[in-house]
């Protein structure tokens, strides 16, 4: 009897080991803890849909997005989900919020599984699924539903691979300097037009001890990439970046030379919230304009996100945004570009007819405005004209974004733009534009990083991870 | 020679076992050996070839300046951990070890950072203490102090994220050497401090030989854990300023995640995994010979 009992115990504790292997990946995505542990993935509300979903027969098309908040969820179902389970009966779409998406979605393509519908950080990301035939291409649906037409040129290009589009991007973000009116007219500054002048005012700025400019990447390195690109993007002409990526020069060129000492130069004199630069997150980046404790911000406009936390009340009409001056145009607005992420459709998802749909509404005007009311700063959907977007409805930092967004296009349209390594570096050469800080602390020299650069780069162009760009006209 | 019943007896006991073979077959050791092989491939984490490229990957790892800058890192990190936190704790313990009263009570508190989440833990310490804008580091500059935060400054970075792993493992190990001191056989203290023995000596000459296993499996755990560490670091620094903080665990983080570097990443992680070897061969060699003593 004692025998059979034994092997029944270990048959047992046998059988409660493999169980675990029946969980699905919305249940197992509740408790995973990354290395970071900085997950908190919420798909309670996913997992119910997806089983109402399945009670009402509709299949689902499953969806992974970063670890959103109740806005900007809220957000998503009236822009995104409701639209599209309303226009028809068949499906239903399901997003699963993880904070640890950018880690999920590689692991997940390696094992030919994942959501329908691929989050990713930026189309240089995409290139190496594209290799791995793990992403649909989407140009049969960019002709069928005139992607082509209707997105900036220079933003569909960046989402191509050998000409055929792989992925699409969710909005424009320009680069900018941030300040706050309300310190500008008390000390009567005026908006600098050169980098001269705005140098003055962040000395003066210093000389009362305030931050001459704000910034930090506490908590997000790839921060590094916002401040160094709109400061390369206006000490060097994006012409020179264009050759660059398109492989004509090397990147360690003396232009570009002379414009990382100059970022070098600037760090060094606070112009990026000096030594607190690291102990600083975007938030608090912000929130020191808001404070009038700093000059400027040098920030994409996806930094919009996070003054709506912080000019709030009646400190939105302190909120100020302008192009920030360059040396090669000095009469040009220029603005560089990136996209806050982009969106692909998995080779192994079931319905891709649908997902093309599903991303035909986030390339619409209707999407944008719904999205920029509930969630300013990330959804300015890249059209070629703005005219849909009715900003009717909107207040508070939702129109002042949609007002920055507007007078951006027809400046991107005319040429006047420059390249985020986000959105136009691959992905090795983005990593290795990164260890620009390495400049900024005086670890390395200029000539090292950017031929540092240069070697990742030749790597990546010959692999064929290049994407193609559109030619500015400064 | 066994019976049959014998026999089935010693099957059953074997069967009460597989699940933890099982378990450990499939989580640890089939990854360990495909971590192993990818070390010698250019996998890009993605697909599903894996070339094989031979010693590569550990050439360019070799020649990179940050991969020399975390592996001093690491050992600067396991020199402070094998110090100070096991200073304070001992001390710790001794002292709960003569208390009787409220001996719960601080046990407790002890415990209380290092069951919060790692997470909690660096976001109290980034936002309510570091953070030059609206922390304590902030509120003493605002006064006049001119102090910079620890983590936003090269020379002081590695010190102030290592600080704070430290909060949060001190009091476990107090916990782990008190535990340890109350094994110690009351009569040896009680007869060595009829002899006049006390301080110092009672500690060095009683206690230390009854705790002195606990305290090299410490050791070894520590050794190897400090070639492991990575949440604090990444949640504070990321393992900035400029490469100041870089561990070898973050370095293999941001390859394989962001330059999809996998093969390069499993490298990587064959360096840690063979200094925690070292660590743990040493323990296994110092039990064996105190067994055979």
């Amino acid at each position: 009897m004692k025998k059979l009992m034994t092997l029944s115990i270990a048959l047992l504790m046998l059988c409660g080991l493999f169980s675990g292997c029946s969980v699905s990946t919305e249940s197992t995505a509740r408790g995973v803890e990354t290395p970071a542990q900085a997950s908190q993935t919420e798909n309670e509300e996913s997992l119910d849909q997806s089983v109402q979903a399945s009670a009402e027969g509709r299949k689902t098309i499953s969806m992974w997005f970063w670890g959103a908040n109740e806005n900007q969820k809220a957000a998503f179902q009236a822009a995104l989900i409701d639209v599209y389970n309303s226009s028809q009966n068949e499906y239903e779409l399901v997003i699963e919020y993880r904070n640890t998406v950018d880690n999920d979605i590689p692991v997940a393509l390696s094992a030919s599984s994942g959501p329908d519908i691929i989050y990713t950080s930026g189309p240089s990301f995409c290139n190496v699924y594209v290799t791995e035939d793990k992403l649909v291409d989407l140009t049969p649906y960019a002709e069928q539903y005139g992607w082509k037409d209707r997105l900036l040129q220079v933003y569909y290009d960046a989402c191509t691979v050998d000409g055929k589009l792989y992925s699409v991007p969710n909005s424009i973000s320009v680069g900018g300097i941030f300040y706050n009116k309300a310190l500008f007219q008390e000390n009567n500054w005026q908006v600098p037009s050169t980098l001269a002048e705005m140098i003055d005012i962040m000395e003066e700025a210093k000389s009362m001890g305030l931050y001459g400019g704000s910034g930090g990447n506490r908590g997000w390195r790839p921060s590094n990439d916002n401040f160094s690109s709109v400061m390369i993007n206006h000490f060097v002409s994006p012409t020179n970046l264009y050759e660059c990526l398109s492989g004509n020069q090397p990147f360690s060129n003396p232009e570009m030379l002379a414009g990382v000492q100059m970022m070098q130069d600037w760090y060094k004199a606070g112009y990026l919230a000096g030594n607190d630069y690291t102990a600083l997150d975007s938030q608090e980046a912000v929130q020191l304009i808001a404070d009038k404790r700093a000059a400027f911000l040098m920030a994409p406009t996806l930094y919009i996100q996070f003054a709506a936390n912080s000019f709030t009340d009646n400190k939105i009409d302190e909120f100020g945004f302008a192009p920030m001056p360059n040396l090669y145009a000095p009469d040009k607005d220029v603005y560089d570009l990136t996209m806050p992420c982009s969106f692909a459709v998995n080779t192994s998802s079931k319905a891709p007819d649908e997902c093309a749909k599903i991303l035909d509404i986030m390339l619409s005007a209707e999407f944008c405005t719904t999205m920029t009311e509930y969630w300013p700063g990330y959804w300015a959907v890249p059209l070629k004209d703005m005219s849909g977007v009715d900003d009717s409805n909107m207040a508070g930092m939702s129109i002042k974004f949609m007002e920055i967004i507007k007078e951006a296009v027809p400046q991107i349209n005319a040429g006047n733009f420059g390249y985020h390594p986000s959105a136009f570096f691959p992905p090795v050469t983005q990593d290795e534009w990164r260890n620009v800080d390495s400049v900024w602390q005086g670890v390395m020299t200029p000539e090292e990083f950017l031929n540092a650069v240069d070697k990742a780069f030749a790597e990546e162009l010959e692999a064929g991870l290049v994407a193609p760009l559109a030619k500015p006209a400064v | 020679m066994k019976s049959g019943n014998g026999r089935i007896k010693t099957l059953g006991l074997h069967m009460l076992t597989l699940p933890a073979i099982l378990l450990s077959g499939l989580v640890v050791f089939a990854p360990a050996v495909y971590t192993f092989y990818a070390a010698f491939t250019d996998w890009n984490g993605v697909g599903k070839s894996m070339n094989w490229i031979g010693l590569e990957n550990f050439q360019v790892l070799f020649n990179d300046k940050v991969f020399w800058q975390a592996l001093t890192n690491n050992f600067k990190w396991t020199l402070i951990f094998i110090t100070i936190p096991v200073v304070v704790g001992m001390l710790s313990a001794v002292l709960l070890a003569r208390r009787s009263k409220g001996r719960n009570f601080f046990q407790t508190v002890y415990l209380i950072p290092y069951v919060l989440a790692p997470v909690t833990n660096a976001l109290i310490w980034a936002n309510m203490i570091f953070s030059p804008s609206g922390g304590v580091f902030g509120y003493l500059r605002r006064q006049g102090f001119s102090v910079s935060s620890p983590i936003g400054d090269m020379k002081t970075a590695l010190y102030g994220v290592a600080f704070v792993d430290m909060w949060h493992y001190w009091g476990f190990l107090a916990i782990v050497y008190l535990a340890a001191l109350r094994q110690t056989p009351v009569d040896q203290i009680e007869a060595a401090q009829i002899e006049g023995v006390g301080g110092w000596q009672l500690f060095w000459q009683v206690y230390m030989p009854n705790i002195s296993p606990t305290v090299k499996m410490m050791f070894v755990f520590i050794i190897i854990y400090s070639f492991l560490t990575f949440d604090y670091v990444y949640l504070l620094t990321g393992g900035g300023p400029a490469h100041a903080t870089e561990m070898l665990s973050t370095y293999a983080y941001s390859m394989a995640f962001n330059t999809f570097k996998f093969g390069r990443a499993a490298a990587v992680a064959l360096v840690m995994s063979f200094f925690g070897a070292i660590a743990a061969f040493f323990y296994t060699y110092l039990s064996r010979k105190e067994v055979s003593e």
